[in-house]
């Protein structure tokens, strides 16, 4: 279904941005993948992948790299922005380098590689935009202001993309998941996650595999009129 | 709404924000600006305030301290906290550099100031209420900042969290379809009439709006974190 088509996932060396690469990669996709550290050799491996070592916090980077894919390639067919990172206390104890830290990465990084895909979509008059946001930026989350600002501002940055460019044929979700099988919840301790778990009514964790299934959903060619949503994978979170 | 009342107005810079002031102040209520822009403070030079940098150069952040020390406040009496509406027009975001950049920036100084705000409002009880533009009055032509509203609403339900008590409430309001006199409300009743916003929608006038803010944050002892919408169309994010 993803035969040539070029997607850039960020944020790709674990988790749910891996789990993301192998589903397009398995469609037959060309991937880049964008992570700081490492990726597993699995993704290296393969003749379809690329990875682009840096930080998407560095404007300069993100502009080479998009550049670089788009001289190779000459166009650019889908953004995955996955990447994202937390530094969790209560507000009154947080440091503001810590808040700082979290809004650059998650916020000005994906407004980085958004600004620099846009003009390609426009171009080719067609594009997918994917924004990997959380359920702390719909509800909020205590310990996580700065993690819950930064999503809650890249859904406002998707309802703005999805209604600038809709016309364009450029279509810009966000994905919400809930609780999700990761080495860091995995990390996490029973008396946090059971109470969470005990309040999803699929009584489980979600799958990194079913969140990436929902991202190539929304990605495909498929004919598809959803735009500037944020879809919930929770697994029914409190309802 | 009391008189003997405290208002704390956090990074006022809008018309707004002036309207809330001159509400508020005609109410005989003790207003004192936290962060204003340049401007808005040169436009209420008598009104006591706060800058960012005075909150910055404490060694432990707390605006209560400060405002003791300054004699601004009257202890005792209720405080309510309105986060300024921002102005930035984010129409510009993936075109001009400086827009985002803005915008965080915007948000760091939210940041400092409600830590700096939370120690004191968890002592006394406060009333905060965050007015947020929605996404759909984009539809008219108006620049929304969703980036900013949508960072603020998630800011706000994160601080609720943390910092509800019996004593503290906050909430949003989403700013709905506002006029400044009859004349404009009129205009837009016709513009909007058999719209995709219903065949009637409402439009408030600014100051009804200002009114509803201040009767809920004078009252409210029950409702938190939640983001209230005047009319249907006019949520958040529709």
């Amino acid at each position: 279904m993803f035969k040539e088509k070029v997607v850039i996932v960020s944020g790709c060396s674990k988790g749910i941005g891996l789990e993301i690469c192998r589903q397009y990669l398995a469609e037959g996709a060309k991937v880049y993948g964008i992570a700081r550290s490492s990726v597993p050799g699995e993704l290296q491996s393969n003749p379809n992948f690329m990875w682009l070592q840096g930080s998407i916090s560095d404007s300069g980077f993100v502009l080479d790299s998009i550049a670089s894919i788009q001289a190779r390639d000459k166009r650019i067919d889908i953004l995955v922005n996955n990447a994202g990172i937390n530094h969790d206390s209560l507000i009154q104890l947080m440091a503001l380098e810590d808040w700082q830290k979290v809004l650059t990465t998650n916020l000005t990084g994906t407004f980085n590689l958004c600004q620099q895909v846009l003009p390609i979509f426009k171009a080719q008059q067609f594009g997918r935009i994917i924004n990997m946001v959380s359920k702390s930026g719909v509800v909020g989350r205590e310990g996580q202001i700065n993690y819950a600002t930064s999503k809650g501002a890249i859904i406002g940055m998707t309802r703005t993309i999805a209604r600038e460019y809709g016309k364009d044929n450029i279509l810009c979700n966000a994905v919400a998941p809930g609780l999700i099988e990761t080495q860091m919840v995995d990390s996490a301790e029973q008396s946090i996650v059971a109470p969470i778990i005990d309040c999803t009514s699929v009584r489980r964790m979600g799958q990194c595999s079913e969140v990436a299934r929902t991202v190539l959903h929304l990605t495909s060619d498929a004919p598809n009129y959803q735009n500037g949503e944020v879809i919930h994978l929770d697994g029914g979170f409190l309802i | 709404m009391s008189a003997a009342q405290t208002l704390l107005l956090v990074q006022a810079e809008s018309e707004f924000d002036q309207a809330v002031v001159d509400h508020y102040l005609s109410a005989n209520v003790n207003v004192i600006l936290i962060a204003p822009s340049a401007e808005f403070q040169s436009q209420n030079v008598s009104l006591p305030s706060l800058s960012l940098a005075e909150i910055q150069a404490q060694g432990e952040p707390d605006v209560g301290q400060l405002l003791t020390e300054k004699g601004m406040l009257d202890n005792g009496q209720p405080l309510v906290v309105i986060q300024g509406v921002q102005c930035a027009n984010e129409q510009a975001l993936f075109t001009d550099a400086s827009c985002l950049a803005q915008i965080t920036m915007h948000l760091d100084n939210t940041f400092l100031i409600y830590q700096s705000l939370a120690t004191f409002v968890k002592e006394v009880g406060a009333n905060i209420v965050f007015p947020l533009y929605s996404d759909s009055l984009s539809y008219l032509g108006q620049a929304v900042n969703s980036v900013a509203n949508h960072a603020l609403n998630a800011f706000m339900k994160t601080l609720a969290r943390e910092l509800t008590s019996d004593t503290v409430f906050i909430n949003s309001a989403v700013i709905p379809y506002l006029a400044k006199d009859e004349a404009e409300r009129k205009k837009m009743r016709r513009a909007l009439k058999r719209s995709v916003f219903g065949m009637r929608p409402t439009v408030f006038l600014q100051q009804e709006f200002i009114e509803f803010i201040a009767h809920f944050s004078h009252y409210n002892n029950m409702m938190t974190g939640q983001c209230m919408t005047m009319r249907p169309s006019t949520e958040i994010s529709v």
